[in-house]
């Protein structure tokens, strides 16, 4: 018997894979085409699951990193021990298809419709993928509130969406803890107070703040904004966990 | 052992309450504090323990297996989410 649906209830979909992006040696972008797919709002993610052949299934999730209205992207990067991103970074081809539901997340997420505060997006490593959908649709829709972004990652070749950063058009800010190119113009140190300090809206701007990254990486830099005088209510945090 | 938050889970709790739940806002019945879900403090081992970011309290436990989940939602006050009145949804008491 068909069970009713219910409003908000999340059933799993499948979704065919129509391209990739290859953005960094660990990195990639999957362009989907899930047809029953509800829209989403930037900051939400899906959960993936994929089945084998005896019938295991693992489930993950990963951050949709294109804007509302777009065709449905997700950037995944490869955990070498990971039971799912070696698939989606290394194998998947065009035509592939898997199961996702989605979108999800209600607490994560920006719209550009009556804002009016700025807004700060930090990202460590691939935290970097919500925000980057936030900074889609705030140059999609014409969007005048100022964005800042300030986004760590270990090296050059580790920074995921290198050439479209340089005109997303807000303020983008980076770091390179691990080693640096020659003749580089950004930071070279993990995010501290210091550099907070530097880069962050004054905290009487009232800015919104979007963080993104691994739970270390997060709680530093959530601590020390609230150390700064930010107020924790406009800050919200996504934890990916370990490194 | 590492932890993540409220949104990571996202998809879990859709499964329980049937809608939409990082929004929603609870109180830890412990120290009294008001977080919404998806700033609360998951953690995941054999199933999911979900802390109050404030004290530490257990506010959620979840277990899954078989297509069956068991709920235990005794430290969270006032969140309005209510799970499913399905069979493969189990509300057990605190212990």
């Amino acid at each position: 018997m068909a069970r009713t649906a219910v409003l908000g209830r999340l059933t799993w979909l499948v979704a065919a894979v129509t391209d990739t992006v290859t953005e960094t040696p660990r990195v990639r972008t999957l362009i989907l085409d899930v047809p029953a797919l509800a829209g989403h709002r930037a900051g939400q993610h899906v959960d993936v699951r994929l089945t084998s052949e005896d019938g295991y299934q693992a489930e993950r999730s990963y951050s949709i990193a294109s804007a509302p209205g777009q065709p449905l992207a997700l950037t995944v990067e490869r955990l070498d021990d990971g039971e799912v991103s070696p698939y989606l970074v290394d194998d998947v081809v065009p035509g592939d298809k898997f199961e996702l539901r989605g979108p999800i997340g209600g607490y994560f997420v920006w719209e550009p419709d009556g804002a009016t505060e700025p807004i700060f997006l930090v990202a460590g490593g691939s935290g970097i993928v919500p925000l980057m959908a936030m900074l889609r649709q705030r140059r999609d829709a014409g969007s005048t509130v100022p964005a800042k972004l300030l986004y760590s990652s270990r090296t050059i070749e580790d920074v995921i969406y290198r050439d479209e950063l340089q005109h997303i058009g807000a303020d983008v800010v980076q770091t390179l803890t691990r080693a640096q190119p020659p003749g580089w113009q950004g930071y070279a140190r993990r995010v501290d107070i210091q550099l907070l300090r530097d880069v962050a809206f004054p905290p009487e701007d009232n800015p919104r703040v979007f963080v993104c990254g691994p739970t270390s990486f997060v709680e530093a830099v959530a601590e020390g904004l609230v150390a700064l005088g930010h107020r924790p209510g406009q800050i919200r945090t996504e934890r990916f966990g370990g490194t | 052992m590492t932890h993540v938050d409220g949104n990571a889970i996202g998809g879990l709790l859709n499964d329980v309450f049937g809608r939409e739940a990082t929004d929603a806002s609870g109180l830890c019945s412990t120290c009294g504090a008001e977080n919404f879900v998806g700033a609360l403090l998951v953690y995941r081992a054999a199933g999911v323990v979900v802390r109050c970011p404030a004290c530490g309290a257990v506010l959620m436990r979840f277990v899954e297996g078989h297509g069956q989940v068991w709920v235990e939602l005794g430290g969270l006050l006032g969140s309005g989410l209510e799970p499913l009145r399905e069979g493969r949804v189990h509300v057990v008491d605190g212990g």
